[in-house]
């Protein structure tokens, strides 16, 4: 219900007084990162941190007509507000599914202390590409708990579509969510609902291909998630580290 | 993929004083506590560090740092009526 953006929060007389200074509509995060775009000004030139920021402000620099301070802070922002929390709920997912299901976290640990062995300090994103069964582990999580359970809307062009036996006229709203097709027995195989990691190493090499090719958690094509690798690399690095740093123990196990 | 491997310290930093934390915290007096909101801290911190070189400050003050959390629940609650739903059918 879009029109209810324009009585509420776009309503003329709340921007008005926040113009004005009567009402503070600044998210917290923006003064954090107002904080810190004022404080790189002052720094020398010479930055070596290797962050997203520097990367941003560069390309103001370079073209400060198409990356303007605005959005040097909307893309600034878009990374903390769709960086953090999905990647959180998906580490959620994982760790509870393997609280909730001890045989597979046994599988887990036997796997993490092979790899341990070799070197001291935190899995390396390298040494996860040999790990199987956390591969299997995490794409099971990103399957039965996408963070985003939105049908990621698109429009049909002006050539139409025909999906299936269905003629899409242009300009049709479709979409796809990532909950429905993750259900789907005929790609992911039997008991969708349940957690079960080995689906993605006992399958056959099509079949894999296929889930791996409707793993929806991050969308798909053009405009899949940009920050898919980043996220990807949070999660694959920090289960194996925690697992082997604590015994974790769940309070709440569901019958 | 390349291009990610130069946040990977980043990360490590970052899970290195979590750990610490959770060390001093919990692991070491045996607290039971609500481990889904310190993934929270942990993956805002992760994205904090990786954007500005400095974490927002979750982890280290164990709360969340000026409400940014709780202002984002709120938009969420906000957005899901406006955004997705275009029509309402009783």
């Amino acid at each position: 219900m879009p029109f209810l953006d324009k009585l509420l929060k776009k309503n003329p007389i709340r921007l008005g007084l926040s113009r004005l200074g009567y009402l503070n509509s600044t998210s917290p995060v923006v003064e954090f990162a107002m904080k810190r775009i004022a404080e790189r000004k002052e720094e020398s030139t010479n930055d070596k941190s290797p962050d997203f920021l520097s990367h941003f402000l560069k390309a103001h620099e370079l073209d400060p007509d198409y990356m303007s301070p605005r959005k040097v802070m909307a893309v600034t922002m878009s990374n903390v507000f769709a960086g953090s929390d999905t990647t959180a709920i998906t580490l959620r997912t994982i760790l509870y599914n393997l609280l909730q299901n001890p045989s597979t976290l046994e599988k887990l640990l036997v796997e993490i202390k092979t790899v341990e062995k070799e070197n001291g300090n935190y899995v390396s994103w390298s040494d996860t590409r040999h790990m199987p069964y956390l591969d299997a582990v995490v794409r099971e999580g990103l399957r039965i708990h996408p963070a985003i359970g939105l049908s990621l809307e698109r429009v049909v062009p002006c050539t139409g579509l025909t999906i299936g036996k269905h003629y899409l006229p242009p300009g049709t709203i479709v979409g796809c969510n990532a909950w429905a097709l993750h259900r789907n027995e005929d790609i992911f195989g039997k008991e969708t609902d349940e957690w079960r990691p080995e689906r993605w190493l006992e399958c056959s090499q099509e079949a894999r291909l296929e889930m791996n090719g409707a793993l929806f958690s991050f969308g798909m094509g053009p405009a899949t998630c940009i920050g898919k690798n980043i996220s990807l690399m949070e999660i694959y690095k920090f289960v194996p580290a925690l697992l082997a740093r604590y015994k974790v123990r769940s309070l709440c196990v569901l019958t | 993929m390349t291009s990610v491997v130069r946040y990977e310290p980043l990360v490590d930093t970052t899970t290195e004083v979590f750990f610490q934390v959770l060390d001093a915290q919990f692991a070491s007096k045996g607290i039971e506590f609500d481990f889904g909101k310190w993934l929270q801290f942990y993956a805002f911190d992760v994205i904090g560090e990786m954007t500005f070189s400095k974490r927002l400050g979750f982890i280290e003050q164990g709360r969340d740092v000026d409400g940014i959390i709780e202002s984002l629940e709120e938009f969420m609650d906000y957005v899901t009526p406006v955004c997705p739903f275009r029509v309402v059918v009783p």
